[in-house]
């Protein structure tokens, strides 16, 4: 009988063992867009008037980095203007005294690991933050972790570019990543219904409460 | 699935009714002690279902009866569930002004542990059939995996378990035994994620499929 109770006792502990509690990666980790969005809820965000933005975006790859437009860019920047001059803001082409500058860039083919915040500061295509004045940009916030971007990520910084700390560093006042939009895979739709999304889901947008 | 779990108990009842009529097989002798090792099947209910809604066959359950007196038994359980889903596009907001929208993963893991006492109406028959009442607490961790993000809370809590079974012995002298019992578990335990899901009281029905081990 104690042998009996023994074999019961292993064979449940095995079992048991063999139990984990995360369910199988392939069940829960699909591959598909993400939109990740983060702002300073310190700040006021009807207190800017004005915003600047290249149409093209910043390109960055395994090789280079670089300026890059075609009609999917054409549809991401039109998208992002729409959604700002609805919450009020004017878009200027007078990069020196405009509000806010809004950096967007795109990771063509790497599939690397970050030390977020911080390591996309210095694109060639992002204004240096020495061009107002500053001597570097930094969150006030602690944005969360990133351990990878990959292929077809957008990323997208709102700068305020009037305000720079005593330090000279200038805030990044809201952040946000679209996981694998510029893989070609998807249609204009999409990629404007996710800019939507992003601006939607920032609760710290003028309209947005 | 609820039809299934009727017709199991439906099933379990009649044989140990239709036993009671006809002269029921007697082992001749209450067992002292027994011990169960179940599969475990969750079916999530109120908010918890909200949450998930699926049921769940991940779960075991490791059981031990020591009889005291006539039908009266006291022992104890011990388990692990999981209950899990996949939900579509979905924004969750954090408290610190972040916010993601993909698809979402949602899974709570248990892990109950409770102290039981039970009444066998005939415990030394080949079917003995009884109800039980577990009390005792849980350690519940609430996952939403959103991507590669993985937000959680763990909680522990105080649960109540009445439940209904019946123990089936292979043979006069056999100590092994099938045993097939539903029971549903209130609990203490709430899912709380900022401004996304919020529930009190979890509660869930579990049926439960086993080998018995029978000490005499």
């Amino acid at each position: 009988m104690k042998t009996k109770l023994i074999f019961l006792f292993l064979s449940a502990g095995l079992i048991l063992a063999s139990c984990t509690k995360y369910p199988p990666s392939s069940d829960r980790l699909l591959e598909d867009l993400a939109i990740y969005t983060k702002y300073d809820a310190s700040v006021d965000f009807t207190k800017f008037k004005t915003y600047y933005m290249s149409d093209s975006i910043v390109y960055v790859s395994d090789k280079d980095s670089g300026w890059y437009y075609n009609a999917q860019v054409k549809s991401l920047t039109g998208r992002i203007v729409q959604n700002m001059n609805s919450m009020g803001y004017t878009r200027t082409w007078n990069s020196k005294t405009t509000d806010l500058y809004i950096g967007v860039s795109y990771i063509k083919n790497v599939n690397v690991t970050v030390y977020y915040p911080g390591w996309y500061w210095g694109y060639p295509g992002y204004y240096p933050p020495s061009y107002w004045g500053g001597g570097g940009y930094y969150y006030p916030y602690y944005p969360a972790y990133v351990t990878s971007y990959a292929t077809g990520t957008i990323l997208m910084d709102m700068m305020d570019v009037q305000h720079p700390t005593p330090d000279k560093r200038i805030p990044v006042r809201w952040n946000a990543y679209i996981r694998g939009l510029l893989t070609g895979d998807h249609t204009i739709e999409q990629i404007e219904l996710c800019v939507d999304q992003a601006f939607d889901q920032t609760l710290g947008f003028p309209g947005n409460h | 699935m609820k039809k299934i779990l009727l017709a199991i108990l439906a099933l379990v009842f009649t044989a140990s009714i239709a036993q009671a009529q006809n002269e029921p097989v007697s082992l001749g002798y209450t067992p002292s002690s027994y011990y169960t090792f179940s599969w475990n099947t969750t079916f999530t209910m109120g908010d918890f279902n909200k949450w998930v809604g699926n049921g769940s066959p991940a779960g075991f359950d490791l059981g031990g009866r020591y009889f005291i007196k006539g039908g009266l038994a006291a022992g104890f359980n011990i388990s692990w569930q999981r209950v899990s889903q996949s939900y579509g596009y979905q924004t969750y907001f954090g408290e610190d002004g972040s916010a993601i929208t993909s698809t979402n993963y949602r899974f709570t893991w248990m892990v109950p542990f409770q102290g039981v006492i039970a009444y066998h109406f005939m415990a030394d028959k080949m079917i003995s059939p009884y109800i039980s009442l577990g009390i005792g607490g849980d350690y519940m961790e609430h996952h939403l995996l959103v991507q590669e993000y993985d937000i959680y809370k763990t909680r522990w809590d105080f649960s109540l378990t009445p439940e209904v079974g019946a123990m089936i012995k292979f043979g006069t002298f056999s100590s092994w035994g099938a045993l097939v019992a539903f029971n549903y578990k209130w609990t203490t335990n709430k899912i709380e994620f900022a401004n996304n899901f919020a529930s009190k009281n979890l509660q869930m029905l579990n049926l439960k499929v086993g080998v018995v081990l029978i000490v005499r």
